[in-house]
């Protein structure tokens, strides 16, 4: 059993901590007895999507985003393909919004997205959206923890990836957040989203499974990660809910 | 006559505030409310030399300070540490006379990276140095493009009187002496150890901060810190006035321009620049070079980033680092394993940050904990309400399982240090958490 893993412009979109995801992502798949093949792809390269189980990015700074979505442009053709034709795509951070039909940067300039969701995205060259959140989704049991860094506002997801319960949505007072259509998965949570919520990382798991043959899940033991989400829930809850606002 | 009284407020305000064991800010504070322009009306003395950048801040400023004073000049600045533009404006008005002249010959500040832009409003610095800009502290500041953006906002306010004074080998940091008249640039040159191949978990000197394309070094230091060239547009590391020429950490000492030799009491690549950065500052301000190297020679900070303690008969030391930044963190490991000697290491998270709330521990993934992976680092506790966060990203490091231990409780942690500790011990933890490792120790047990 093998799994390819496409890690788009590691260096250029990796805010913080973003590569935890990667390397949690490759830890848990051979826990699980799967041979694991990560490609970092530049963005000078073209990307070969073939036989390709999961393409992830991570977040950027507003620049290196554009950057990335002017690498990334010239092969959504290809990209889109691959995904109609089973690959997984997560994009965590601002990397959600090169999915949309537009960026509007906070000069005006607008950029054209890859198109692959119908929604645009607008930038605040003045604040940002940074802050913890807690999130829900039908196909998680427990809250999702962690953290948005953003200066933009995403408008018109009719197909959201959560609830917000608390924190920042795809735009100021929205009850949603991220974008999930088919394969395509984005967020704007920032860091490594998978390793802080044990739920979700068994959850890509097991979708990632249904494209490699021969896989079934088997539950393992991680019991640092599971505490870890536990405190955070914990501290989160009681910051939200327990009116130390 | 308004300016006096004023004056003659803060004066009073700050007498009354230190009664009460209150911050430096709250005079200046009230003052600007009363009088938004005072410190334009203000006579400011010949130099005013502010000092702004992710990391080193008060470092760098208490070196300028002590190479300025030396060399006989009065020096007012802002010790304490209120970085902002009420604290400025205390500093700046209780150093005037009745009739609104500083009294000194140079206005030091440090300057907060996200407040400069409401300071110098007021008024320009005759020589702005920015030290770096790296990733620190983005639930507040967002990425350190961010604020390079907002640092522009002040710089953009600065005239032909200012002469920047930046580190040639930040990429960012450079960006500010495009199309400026007056830049002094210092840097760090080719030495033997910059020709190591650059592993780290991440790399942001790998993109050009102004086209995004790749960049080559031709060395580095650390992080992006180094001499280097974009594939794409050429931007590349402007040639230093002041450079370290010859360096040899181990043996702690420098030469800047192939004269100066300076011997370093804190042997690491960090504090190299913060030397350098002071130097350049002491010089510009025409200090003569045999009274820099003597003054900031062997200088150790007076600010308690690295306190001494023993636990029975082992010696300890807590290096104060910074949550949420990486390059701090990398600092203290560095410390930790140069000796190469047997040692116990201590991590605490607790409170992520003492001035506002948050959960998130993704800038774990940034640090080369992985450095600790090495045979004289014989045991590692993670300890306080974060331990489990590092326990996840320890479980990654390859280090031993057998050598980890983590304890929520602070007080747990520390008697299993006591008790099973092994040779050296050392604290890694920050600002906001160190004083609960401290308190909690003996009295006697605090040097
Ligand atoms: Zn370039």
């Amino acid at each position: 059993m093998t799994c390819n893993i496409l890690y788009l412009y590691p260096d250029l979109m990796n805010l913080y901590g973003d590569n935890g995801n990667i390397r949690g992502l490759q830890r848990h798949l051979e826990d699980q007895g799967v041979q694991v093949q990560v490609r970092r792809v530049d963005p000078e390269e073209t990307p070969c999507f073939a036989h390709v189980n999961l393409i992830y990015m991570g977040s950027g700074t507003e620049r290196s985003q554009k950057a990335a979505l002017k690498a990334l442009l010239p092969h959504t053709e290809a990209l889109s393909q691959a995904v109609e034709g089973g690959t997984l795509l997560l994009f965590t951070g601002n990397s959600m919004e090169l999915l949309g039909r537009s960026i509007t940067a906070a000069d005006g300039t607008v950029y054209e997205g890859l198109g692959l969701g119908d929604f645009t995205t607008t930038e605040r060259g003045d604040t940002r959206d940074n802050g913890d959140v807690l999130y829900q989704a039908d196909f998680l049991k427990r809250p999702l923890v962690g953290y948005v860094n953003k200066s933009s506002q995403v408008h018109g997801v009719k197909t959201p990836l959560f609830q917000v319960l608390h924190g920042a949505g795809n735009a100021q007072g929205e009850p949603e957040e991220g974008f999930h259509q088919g394969n395509l998965w984005g967020t704007h949570v920032t860091g490594p989203i998978l390793l802080k919520n044990p739920e979700l990382m068994i959850h890509v798991l097991q979708r990632l499974g249904e494209g490699i043959p021969g896989f079934s899940y088997r539950a393992q033991e991680y019991p640092n990660m599971e505490n870890a989400y536990e405190v955070t829930l914990r501290e989160l809850t009681n910051r939200f809910e327990g009116g130390q606002g | 006559m308004k300016k006096t009284l004023m004056i003659l407020l803060c004066r009073i305000l700050r007498t009354v505030g230190r009664w009460l064991g209150r911050g430096s800010s709250l005079p200046g504070e009230i003052v600007l409310k009363l009088d938004p322009t005072i410190l334009q009306r203000v006579t400011m003395p010949k130099y005013i030399v502010a000092v702004t950048g992710s990391n080193g801040k008060t470092s760098t400023v208490e070196m300028i300070a002590k190479v300025l004073t030396d060399a006989g000049m009065k020096v007012a600045y802002n010790r304490e540490g209120s970085n902002q533009i009420q604290g400025v404006a205390t500093l700046v008005l209780s150093h005037c006379n009745l009739k609104g002249q500083v009294q000194a010959d140079v206005l030091l500040i440090e300057s907060d990276e996200r407040y400069a832009r409401f300071t110098f409003r007021h008024f320009s610095p005759t020589h702005f140095v920015i030290t770096n800009l790296c990733r620190d502290q983005m639930t507040r500041n967002g990425h350190p493009e961010w604020i390079y953006d907002i640092i522009n906002q002040s710089v953009a306010l600065m005239g032909e009187g200012t002469n920047f004074v930046l580190n040639a080998d930040d990429p960012l940091v450079s960006r500010f002496g495009q199309g400026k008249a007056h830049v002094t640039w210092f840097g760090v040159g080719e030495i033997p150890e910059s020709h190591q191949p650059y592993h780290g978990l991440y790399d942001d000197g790998a993109r050009c901060p102004l086209c995004k394309g790749r960049m080559v070094y031709h060395f580095r230091h650390y992080g992006n810190m180094g001499d280097y060239v974009c594939q794409s547009c050429g931007y590349r590391r402007a040639k230093p006035q002041f450079e370290v020429t010859n360096l040899q950490l181990s043996r702690g000492f420098l030469t800047i321009n192939n004269t100066a030799t300076i011997h370093l009491a804190l042997k690491s690549m960090y504090n190299v620049y913060n030397v350098l950065a002071a130097f350049a500052v002491g010089s510009l301000l025409g200090v003569p070079e045999q009274s820099i190297s003597d003054s900031v020679s062997d200088y150790v900070l007076t600010n308690g980033r690295v306190v001494s303690f023993h636990m029975g008969e082992r010696h300890g030391l807590l290096l104060t680092s910074k949550h949420e930044n990486s390059t701090s963190y990398n600092q203290s490991i560095q410390m930790v394993t140069a000796p190469g000697r047997d040692c116990t290491v201590m991590i605490i998270v607790q409170a992520i940050s003492r001035k506002y709330f948050t959960s998130d521990t993704s800038w774990l993934w940034d640090i080369d904990f992985e450095n600790l992976n090495v045979p004289c680092v014989k045991k590692i506790l993670l300890a306080g309400t974060y331990c489990w966060d590092l326990a996840a990203r320890f479980d990654y490091t390859g280090i031993d399982p057998q050598r980890i231990v983590a304890d929520p409780s602070i007080q747990q942690a520390m008697e299993t240090m006591r008790r099973e500790g092994v040779g050296d011990l050392y604290v890694i933890t920050c600002l906001s958490d160190k004083d609960k490792f401290l308190t909690r120790l003996g009295k006697e047990e605090v040097e």
